[in-house]
């Protein structure tokens, strides 16, 4: 039901998406003087300063994107605006407002806040979910906005003014979603009731923070539409802060780009993304992953196969150093040499892939048959997954493709054990996990490496990064002298210096933190590596490495692996094969380039018309 | 709250300022600890040598001073020449109450003496200290132990295990504990020690409530990703339980045991009030404090100095118990990270990390009331 509405909101805007795209960019809105003009700003923290004399001009009309990394102070500058500021900081610089012919300092002391918030400058936080009193309905929640400025409506005034704005951000069942609670919508839906509640008294400003980074790439595109017509059509100036260079080439007119508390570079989004002056810009646009079907279209053009072998191709050298490192663990602990014995057979078979084309007879690793899961029995039960059928070769990567709540994680899962099909098998090298028990599953699941999405939780606060990577060690019998020197190989390899080991996952970043979880997955030298999201929750330049460091490593050990995104992007940069899943099943699987470029599917042809695609390379 | 710590440590060492950390918590320990380049994790070891927590040393000497006195209950007593048991009648008017100051202060009397009977003061609550430490420690543990190993198993095992176990602390929670008490200790022979029967009984009662906090901290840490990625790598049952759990746990234990602790000597009280507990004359706190509350208005020092006791080991135990909580866990520092968040991105970064505070939140308020208290 949700879905639906969902849907037919976005047909809605992708008629405003052409207009806008129809709009040249020397038409730009009549007024150029902007409404509001940010000079010095610096904010502090006990006496330090985290952003360094930020100056920004917001105009009508237009969308200003101020895009940066974690701690760059993007949010802290935006939120500045409308005293959100987190308590204890404290703000100095000029924020002027232009209202009608007067100005107001926004960040004077005496500023009147009720006035601007709501009033003048509405904002939109990034988890719709949780932005939104669960208890209440979300037509009284938008009508609150009402009580607090201008006239004094009767309720049924209020509750038409409501249905009205429910409307304009693209919710046509009014009535039905102000009746509602938070909890009977979708994401989505919910973004969309955010903007109506922030804009129903028609500021001039609109804050967006991160909107629509907790949605789905689909829903992300019908937001970005919707703020792009709401700019155009109420003349709002927004300040859309984001992390995802994507987003900004989606939505943004104009782009400031923050480092470390300071603007490195601004323009507008053409010139920046073409012509980037600065290292940094350069390096963050650079590191997006970079969704590029032209370029792929191109290539299977010309030899699809070889284009795709010489970009995986791992190279011999970094085979050499694999090997090496084998060597050079080989022979100590029992357990030790069994896994190392696999590892070179392993070996072996990459030199086959490597050398060779891509061929057939590559031995599967892993082979899912059929595999269904319900969850829970009887009526309240749900179908999660149905009739998924996958083959990983070794030293393959299969991208499992999908929205959330398609099942993606269900299928990583049920794969290593961690819930039993409801149907179906899962074979690894040809042993069915479910008919193993105790001592013999423990062994086999020892083939199988994992890598979570959210690093935070998957390292014990309560233990070192270092006792967290020799764990599996530990777990299979290694005698503590020797867990210390794979541990240093193990560091080394993922690249993080040797005297992280001592540290706790709190005095980690997360890509550090990222890498420790991979060099957990890695120390027992799995067949598969599992890895599901694992740079969902990281800066782009971060991702960019981690991403680097998966793609080197499978070549040092020759797993197969199975990546879970919902990133197209990050597919084509990792991906050999793709599966697209919806609803729990498989919709289309093949070759990356196959289904990138010859999509057969239309929910694999939505994905790919959602997904951001940025034109421009920076030369 | 850093400024002021930071004005109140001697700057020994340290060369590094507080300032920066506390804005960019992350970032700025891992750059310094990479220039640094030590050998040891830099920031764990700097930030712990800093200073002793001052909660741990006034604790510890609280703690310890209480532990001595209990020990050497007869040769302190014997330096008055004094015992528990000899009454002073010279000491007493005409209505028992001692005379004299402060409920008949002297040297040869630290505490005065009781009313009604003029025993030395000082030496009950010496010998008091013995009955007291012993009954409320051995209670604890047993409750403990007992807490713990439930609360493991029932909050790792859903299913039916969680269900017997769970249904088991319900009975516990419903039984008539003090019925039970009054009527084991008619039917227990006399010749069985009354403290060791005090001990077990109190200490099978006491496991329940600790066994539901365990289950229900535990349930939270099993559906981590760690836990997760431990069961993945083949890590047996007891390896999951002993090493990634009881390490999330123990902050939990540990504030909990000290709390546990002066409930399990007012229980004792409670008992020996009722005439269930410790029998006279044998000088427990407990049994001191209830027989002074009927002398309070005429002696007030009677109640004094084993209330005092009470509470000066209650207090003492609560700051060593919250000292080395946090003391062992390197995540008490972070509240500091947390509330100096600067980015909301980067908060999101740290969101694994905080909801692990917050998660424990409920099970240690205490602990932070405690903590903020003696630092105003």
């Amino acid at each position: 039901m949700a879905e639906n509405h969902d849907d037919f909101a976005q047909q809605g805007d992708s008629t405003g998406l052409t207009e806008q795209n129809a709009r040249t960019p020397d038409n730009q809105p009549q007024d150029s003087r902007p409404i509001i003009t940010v000079r010095g700003m610096h904010v502090s923290f006990a006496g330090q300063d985290v952003t360094h004399g930020v100056g920004l001009d917001l105009f009508p009309g237009r969308i200003t994107a101020l895009v940066g990394e974690s701690g760059s102070g993007k949010s802290v500058t935006a939120m500045a605006l409308p005293h959100l500021d987190p308590s204890g900081a404290s703000v100095r610089g000029t924020a002027l407002l232009r209202d009608g012919e007067t100005t107001i300092d926004l960040l004077s002391p005496d500023a009147p806040l009720q006035v601007i918030r709501g009033g003048r400058i509405g904002t939109i936080f990034q988890e719709p979910m949780t932005a939104f009193n669960p208890l209440l309905t979300i037509g009284r929640q938008v009508g609150e906005a009402l009580d607090y400025h201008g006239p004094r409506l009767s309720r049924e005034q209020k509750h038409e003014r409501v249905l009205e704005q429910l409307r304009e951000v693209g919710l046509p069942d009014a009535e039905r979603i102000a009746r509602s609670h938070p909890h009977e919508l979708s994401g989505g839906q919910l973004q969309r009731a955010m903007i109506a509640m922030a804009i129903i008294n028609r500021p001039q400003v609109l804050i967006a923070d991160e909107p629509t980074t907790a949605l789905d790439v689909t829903t992300q595109k019908a937001i970005l539409d919707l703020l792009g017509r709401l700019t155009r059509e109420l003349d709002l100036a927004v300040l859309l802060i984001t992390h995802d260079m994507g987003v900004v080439w989606q939505a943004a007119d104009t782009i400031y780009v923050m480092h470390d508390g300071r603007i490195v570079e601004q323009g507008p989004k053409q010139e920046i993304f073409a012509h980037p002056h600065q290292q940094y810009t350069r390096t963050l646009l650079e590191a997006v992953p970079r969704l590029d079907v032209a370029s792929l279209e191109r290539a299977a053009d010309t030899n699809a196969r070889d284009w795709a072998q010489e970009k995986k191709t791992c190279r011999h050298s970094s085979t050499a150093v694999s090997d090496s490192t084998a060597l050079g663990v080989a022979g100590t602990a029992g357990i030790a040499e069994n896994v190392d014995t696999t590892d070179k057979t392993v070996l072996s078979d990459t030199a086959g892939t490597g050398t060779g084309s891509s061929s057939p007879s590559t031995p599967a690793v892993l082979r899912v048959e059929d595999l269904s899961v319900r969850y829970g029995r009887g009526r309240a039960s749900r179908q999660a997954v149905e009739d998924v059928n996958l083959t990983i070769g070794a030293g393959e990567t299969l991208a499992l493709v999908g929205e959330s709540g398609a099942g993606k994680t269900t299928i990583a899962r049920a794969i290593s054990g961690q819930i039993r099909p409801t149907s179906g098998r899962v074979l690894l090298d040809g042993v069915d996990l479910a008919a193993l028990h105790g001592r013999r599953l423990r062994q086999t699941r020892s083939d199988i490496g994992y890598v979570f999405q959210d690093s935070g939780s998957a390292l014990n606060p309560d233990r070192t990064a270092g006792w967290s990577i020799a764990e599996p060690l530990q777990v299979h019998g290694m005698n503590a002298a020797d867990r210390h020197k794979r541990v240093e190989k193990l560091l080394g390899q993922v690249s993080l210096p040797a005297e992280l080991a001592d540290r706790y996952p709190f005095e980690l970043s997360g890509g550090q933190r990222q890498r420790v979880g991979i060099a957990r997955a890695l120390a027992l030298r799995p067949r598969l590596l599992i890895a599901d999201e694992p740079t969902s929750a990281l800066d782009v330049t971060v991702q960019k490495r981690v991403l680097d460091l998966l793609h080197r490593l499978r070549c040092d050990y020759g797993y197969a692996c199975l990546f879970i995104t919902h990133d197209l992007g990050i597919v084509q940069e990792v991906a050999d094969r793709v599966a697209v899943i919806r609803s729990g099943r498989i919709v289309e699987q093949g070759p990356m380039v196959e289904v990138l470029t010859h999509p057969h599917d239309a929910y694999t042809r939505t994905l790919l018309a959602a997904s951001p695609t940025i034109g421009v390379r920076p030369e | 709250m850093s400024q002021a710590r930071s004005v109140s440590q001697p700057l020994s060492h340290v060369t590094v300022k507080s300032g920066p950390r506390s804005c960019h918590p992350l970032r700025g320990q891992s750059l310094k600890s990479q220039k640094s380049g030590a050998p040891q994790a830099p920031g764990k070891t700097r930030a712990r040598s800093r200073r002793v927590d001052p909660r741990l040393i006034i604790g510890g000497i609280l703690v310890t001073f209480f532990v001595l006195l209990a020990i050497f209950a007869g040769p302190l007593s014997a330096l008055t020449g004094n015992d528990p048991y000899t009454p002073h009648r010279e000491l007493l008017d005409d209505n028992s109450v001692p005379t004299g100051f402060g409920g008949g202060i002297s040297a040869q009397h630290w505490f005065g003496v009781t009313p009604l009977r003029g025993a030395d003061l000082f030496s009950i609550v010496a010998y008091g200290a013995q009955v007291s430490l012993t009954i409320g420690i051995g209670a604890t543990v047993i409750s403990m132990l007992i807490g713990v190993g439930v609360g493991l198993l029932a909050g790792y095992f859903p299913g039916v295990v969680d269900a017997v176990l769970s249904r088991t602390m319900d009975v516990f929670f419903g039984f008539p504990f003090l019925i039970f008490a009054i009527a084991l200790s008619a039917v227990v022979p006399a010749s069985f020690p009354r403290e060791l029967l005090l001990i077990l009984v109190l200490g099978f009662f006491g496991w329940p409530s600790i066994a539901r906090l365990i289950r229900g901290q535990v349930l939270s840490l099993r559906g981590r990703d760690y836990t997760t990625a431990a069961r993945l790598m083949g890590a047996s049952t007891g390896h999951i339980l002993v090493n990634e759990l009881l390490p999330g746990l123990l902050p939990l234990i540990i504030v909990r045991l000290t709390l546990a602790l002066p409930g399990r000597i007012s229980a004792e009280a409670a008992l020996s009030f009722l005439g269930v507990g410790i029998n006279p004359p044998t000088p427990s706190w407990g049994r001191s404090i209830s027989d002074a509350v009927a002398w309070v208005m005429v002696d007030p020092m009677y109640l004094l100095f084993p209330g005092l006791a009470l509470f000066l080991v209650t207090l003492g135990f609560n700051l060593l118990g919250d000292g080395l909580a946090d003391a062992l866990n390197p995540r008490a520092r972070r509240r500091e990270m947390v509330e100096a968040t600067v980015d909301r991105t980067s908060g999101k970064a740290t969101t694994g990390t905080v909801g692990t505070v917050t998660d424990g939140h409920n099970a240690r308020p205490d602990s932070h009331d405690v903590r903020e208290e003696v630092q105003a």
